[in-house]
């Protein structure tokens, strides 16, 4: 049985069978999420690889790492391509803690065997994915390394979007129930900007651009004149 | 040579001369008495009133020429070769006999003969035109109509029609929207029917039906409420206006006694307009005789249906007064409008009181408002889907924090707005074509003060899908609610399960090919061992039952619930709207499933819920059933007819029979009547003549229905001009030489018509005179006689 009582499962993706990072990491920005939000969400994500059949129930992937891996697949290079061309979203998280890592390194060609005529490029700041629940332009991590998150577009929406500042990182918890990792050098409001950003990246996921529509509600409510003013009574 | 030498020798010449032309004379005189013998002797001359001569050479000035030149030559060459016979009388006799065989050459080359004609002169023609024109069976007095005036005239003229007759014929015609031949004796049973009076038109038409050579005039007998503005040039005038004399036109016109009357003069608005946008129809109200300012109530009714009421003050100041209404159409189709003015007690005609009108509504983008009980991969599918549709304007308000969620930001560091309940749901409600409430539940944001406008909403034509969720249906508590009458689907009562909401995995599965809806008819039939065209699915909402008149579309099957089939996707109908239900909340899989499966196209799943909006807006291009009325307006004495086609034999359904249903929808009757496809798919129905009113017909077949209004009735602008155009036909009748009355008694005897001034040739006999052996002979016996004088006399 799939889901329980819960609109939501998020999935882990392991690529291959290097050792998970950032595991529990998702648990706690779940729960955060349904603290804060009307998402429903299952606690647990669901742990996916490439060639799961199952794959398609899971249509937001976190894929964290700190190590370098083999990004020549061919058939997980289609199978992730399909994924992402047919509504899948992926947030890659990066702690390798220094620019250029070497999953920094293999993430970048693995894109590149993706979507090679689509590189990864900097989301603007005025982008909808900064305020799909709070009002987050600051992109923070566990670490502070890049002020930018790069991403990957398909059909007018994010399909893979990169952090490099470890936000799985600021997100996870040890078996005591305390941060595993100090957020530097921002400390606990670096954390908190953490959680906020990875809420409004799972709002989102779901949402999609919804918040921009909120702009233009207003110019489309008022767009269309239907009520009749010619002083006539109704019946 | 001396003077009397040259005198006798002129003398000399000049008789010889006179000699010559006796001779040619001498020939021609007897021909002509041989012709004057031929025309006495040629078969019936008496019938022949005409003779006329021909030749060969025809009236050709050269060959005439050439022919005088030759024959000149001739006789002076004659004359001079004689001269030099010395035996006067031998002379003479030469000359003589020479000139007559000139003669009988020329004859010979003339090659005349006789053309005998039978021409006859015809009396022309006096074209009477006869307004038949609703306008004619206004009252005269209170005795009888315009019309009846009209054929009592014709009847009192007899005498001077008489008259007339001695040199001209008469030809009757009913005109309005056009000429229509009458005979005289069919005069009494012409029908005052037409919707307009073209006198212009049916001049132009006269025109070209009548030779106008055969026209002595026409005489014009009406109301003078004449439409078209260029009604008063006459088409009758001859190009070549020189030489030809016009056509006198006379007029003659009826006018009522003066009395009171109000009207709808002329109604203004665009022929289409955009579903659930107001469109404004302009509207002109005409008085006539009002002694003092008169409040009326003026009317809008939509097919049969009063939805907008004002009151309008007549003044006797203003011959016309304007005014207006705003109307919504709430969906895609025709509607018929009908403005209806009140009346005074006592007025000329109630015939002109209102007007019917149709406007066509056409699709603009298709509005949707989408609300989410919260944020899930089955809004986000839909929000997707509805995105990517560039005809649709789309509205979205997701719950994003409910007020059960903690609140550990402020609210300026949330781009969180108010959910605008009033706005979306009272003020704006009506603008939308679709409402989607998908997983929503109406308590926390008290809302119930809404769903009953949402019932509104829909009754009036609105859309509604209910997409299902753990927080809607049964658990959402809609089954005490207004909309709960509005859904296609029986809800249990709350508390009578334990959970609306059935946390299972299930398949989806469709009707038989045949009978699917065309909702899913796109959808083929997956083979054994193929991945499923839907993936499994899991949630659904719990139901009573489905609501009679409802469909299901897809069911679900589940082991957990013993594999009963339970419904899934269910549609129906409640007044003019349409509503779904869709009890789960994982259709969403269906959408990304082919990210797992490469043969499966992502597109089934967007191609379902656009056929599903089209079908709640009722787009009539997903109908596979239609029915087109041939016309929108029938007059009471036609047969209104109807023409249904579907467009579905090709998925094998075999049932031919459908029903139709005739609704009068000012009395709220309704007849049914049953009909049958042929084998082309198509049938065509015609109804017997109805009474005024609008009619809307229904058809069913299968699951669809499909309908179409027309309307009864006699157009109101005959009625509607409350002058009358008497100076104007005035005018026409002076510029074209005719006489003009104003209620006349008799045609009188005094009127001007053209003569009579064509002729007929009926019968046309042509004689050769030429080519008589005598000619022959007469010449061979002058050259003869010729040679054998001068043989005897020694002179050749």
């Amino acid at each position: 049985m799939f889901g329980e009582t819960h609109d939501i499962e998020l999935g882990q993706l392991q690529w291959d069978k290097e050792a998970l990072k950032r595991q529990s990491a998702l648990q706690t920005l779940i729960k955060e999420t349904s603290k804060q939000t009307s998402i429903d969400i299952a606690p647990s994500p669901k742990l996916i690889r490439l060639e799961d059949k199952e794959l398609y129930k899971y249509p937001f992937l976190y894929f964290a790492g700190s190590d370098k891996f083999d990004f020549k697949h061919p058939s997980k290079i289609k199978r992730l391509r399909r994924y992402l061309q047919h509504g899948g979203f992926l947030l890659v998280d990066s702690s390798d803690g220094v620019s250029g890592g070497p999953f920094d390194t293999s993430f970048r060609a693995l894109m590149d065997e993706v979507f090679p005529k689509e590189p990864l490029k900097t989301l603007k700041k005025d982008h909808v994915l900064f305020r799909t629940f709070f009002l987050a332009a600051s992109v923070f991590g566990r670490l502070n390394l890049s002020p930018n998150i790069e991403v990957i577009e398909r059909d007018k929406r994010l399909a893979v979007v990169y952090v490099k500042n470890d936000l799985g990182g600021a997100w996870m918890k040890n078996d005591l129930g305390d941060w595993s990792f100090d957020c530097t050098p921002g400390g606990k409001k670096q954390r908190i900007g953490a959680f906020r950003l990875g809420i409004n990246i799972l709002m989102y996921a779901l949402c999609l651009d919804y918040k921009e529509d909120q702009t233009h509600v207003d110019y489309i409510l008022k767009k269309r004149k239907w009520r009749p003013n010619d002083g006539a009574q109704t019946k | 040579m001396n003077v009397a030498s040259i005198k006798n020798n002129v003398l000399t010449k000049a008789f010889f001369c006179l000699v010559g032309v006796l001779g040619l004379a001498f020939v021609f005189f007897f021909f002509y008495l041989y012709c004057m013998q031929a025309t006495q002797v040629a078969e019936g001359l008496d019938s022949y009133n005409k003779l006329r001569w021909l030749s060969a050479i025809e009236t050709s000035p050269l060959k005439l020429t050439f022919l005088a030149i030759c024959s000149l030559l001739l006789f002076v060459f004659a004359q001079v070769i004689a001269s030099s016979i010395e035996a006067f009388k031998l002379r003479a006799a030469v000359v003589f006999l020479r000139s007559c065989s000139i003669a009988f050459v020329v004859i010979m080359f003339v090659e005349p003969s006789l053309r005998m004609e039978q021409v006859k002169s015809t009396p022309n023609t006096i074209a009477v035109l006869i307004d038949s024109s609703l306008s004619m069976t206004l009252p005269m007095d209170s005795k009888s109509s315009l019309q009846q005036e009209s054929l009592k005239l014709i009847k009192a003229s007899q005498k001077h029609i008489t008259f007339y007759k001695g040199k001209h014929k008469f030809a009757y015609y009913g005109f309005g929207e056009s000429l229509a031949k009458v005979q005289e004796d069919g005069l009494p049973l012409l029908n005052a029917e037409a919707t307009s009076t073209q006198l212009r038109l049916a001049l132009s038409e006269l025109a070209n039906t009548a030779d106008l050579q055969d026209l002595a005039g026409v005489v014009v007998i009406s109301d003078g409420l004449i439409e078209s503005p260029d009604a008063f040039k006459s088409p009758l005038a001859s190009s070549n206006a020189n030489t030809s004399p016009a056509i006198p036109i006379h007029t003659m016109i009826f006018e009522a006694a003066p009395k009171a009357d109000t009207s709808v003069q002329h109604v203004d608005t665009a022929e289409f307009s955009f579903v659930r946008t107001v469109t404004r129809i302009d509207v002109e109200l005409g008085q006539k005789g009002l002694s003092k300012d008169t409040a009326l109530p003026l009317e809008l009714y939509e097919n049969g249906k009063l939805i907008r009421k004002k009151t309008v003050t007549l003044s006797p100041g203003a011959s016309t007064t304007t005014d207006f209404f705003e109307v919504t159409p709430p969906h895609h189709g025709t509607f018929l409008y009908e403005i209806r003015l009140g009346h005074l007690k006592d007025e000329r005609t109630l015939k002109n009181n209102s007007h019917v009108f149709s406007i066509k509504a056409i699709r603009d983008k298709i509005r949707i408002l989408h609300v989410a009980g919260r944020p899930s991969w089955d809004v986000r599918s839909f929000r997707g889907m509805l995105k990517q549709n560039s005809n649709v304007d789309l509205v979205s308000f997701f719950i994003l924090r409910t007020p059960n969620d903690m609140k550990l930001a402020p609210d300026n560091e949330l781009s969180l707005i108010p959910f605008p309940t009033r706005e979306l749901f009272e003020e704006e409600l009506q603008s939308f074509d679709v409402i989607i409430l998908q997983n929503f539940d109406f308590i926390p944001y008290n809302m119930y003060r809404y769903l009953a406008n949402i019932k509104d909403y829909v009754s009036n034509g609105g859309g509604l899908i209910m997409v299902g969720g753990p927080l809607t249906f049964y658990d959402g508590q809609y089954q005490d609610t207004p909309l709960h009458d509005v859904l296609p689907v029986e809800l249990p009562a709350f508390g009578s399960v334990p959970s609306g909401w059935l946390d299972v995995d299930f398949e989806t599965s469709l009707p038989p090919t045949k009978e699917r809806h065309s909702i899913t008819s796109f959808l083929g039939d997956a083979k054994p061992g193929d991945v499923p065209l839907i993936p499994t699915m899991s949630g659904l909402n719990v139901i009573k039952n489905v609501r009679q008149n409802s469909q299901i579309i897809m069911s679900a099957t589940s082991i957990e619930i013993e594999n009963q089939e339970t419904p899934l996707a269910v549609i129906g109908e409640y007044r003019d709207g349409r509503t779904m239900a869709m009890l789960t909340h994982s259709m969403w899989r269906w959408d990304l499933q082919s990210m797992d499966q490469e043969q499966l196209s992502d597109r089934h799943y967007f191609e379902f819920w656009d056929r599903t909006i089209r079908w709640l807006i009722k787009d009539p291009s997903l109908a596979s059933l239609q029915v087109q009325c041939e016309k929108l307006f029938y007059t009471p004495q036609e047969k209104p007819n109807i023409k249904i086609t579907r467009g579905h034999s090709d998925i094998g359904f075999n049932k031919n029979n459908f029903e139709i249903n005739l609704q009068n929808l000012e009395l709220n009757t309704e007849r049914s009547i049953q009909g049958a496809f042929s084998e082309h798919d198509e049938s065509a129905h015609a109804f017997e003549p109805l009474d005024i009113g609008q009619y809307r017909v229904v058809v069913n077949h299968r699951d669809e229905s499909s309908q179409c209004l027309f309307n009864v009735g006699h157009s109101s602008k005959e009625f509607r001009i409350a002058e009358s155009k008497s100076k104007q036909l005035e005018e026409l009748s002076s510029s074209s030489g005719g006489t003009h009355l104003v209620n006349p008694k008799q045609i009188p005897p005094t009127l001007d018509f053209l003569p009579p001034r064509q002729t007929q040739v009926t019968a046309i006999k042509n004689r050769v005179l030429w080519n008589t052996p005598f000619i022959l002979i007469g010449l061979l016996f002058c050259l003869g006689l010729d040679w054998l004088l001068r043989f005897k006399s020694g002179s050749l």
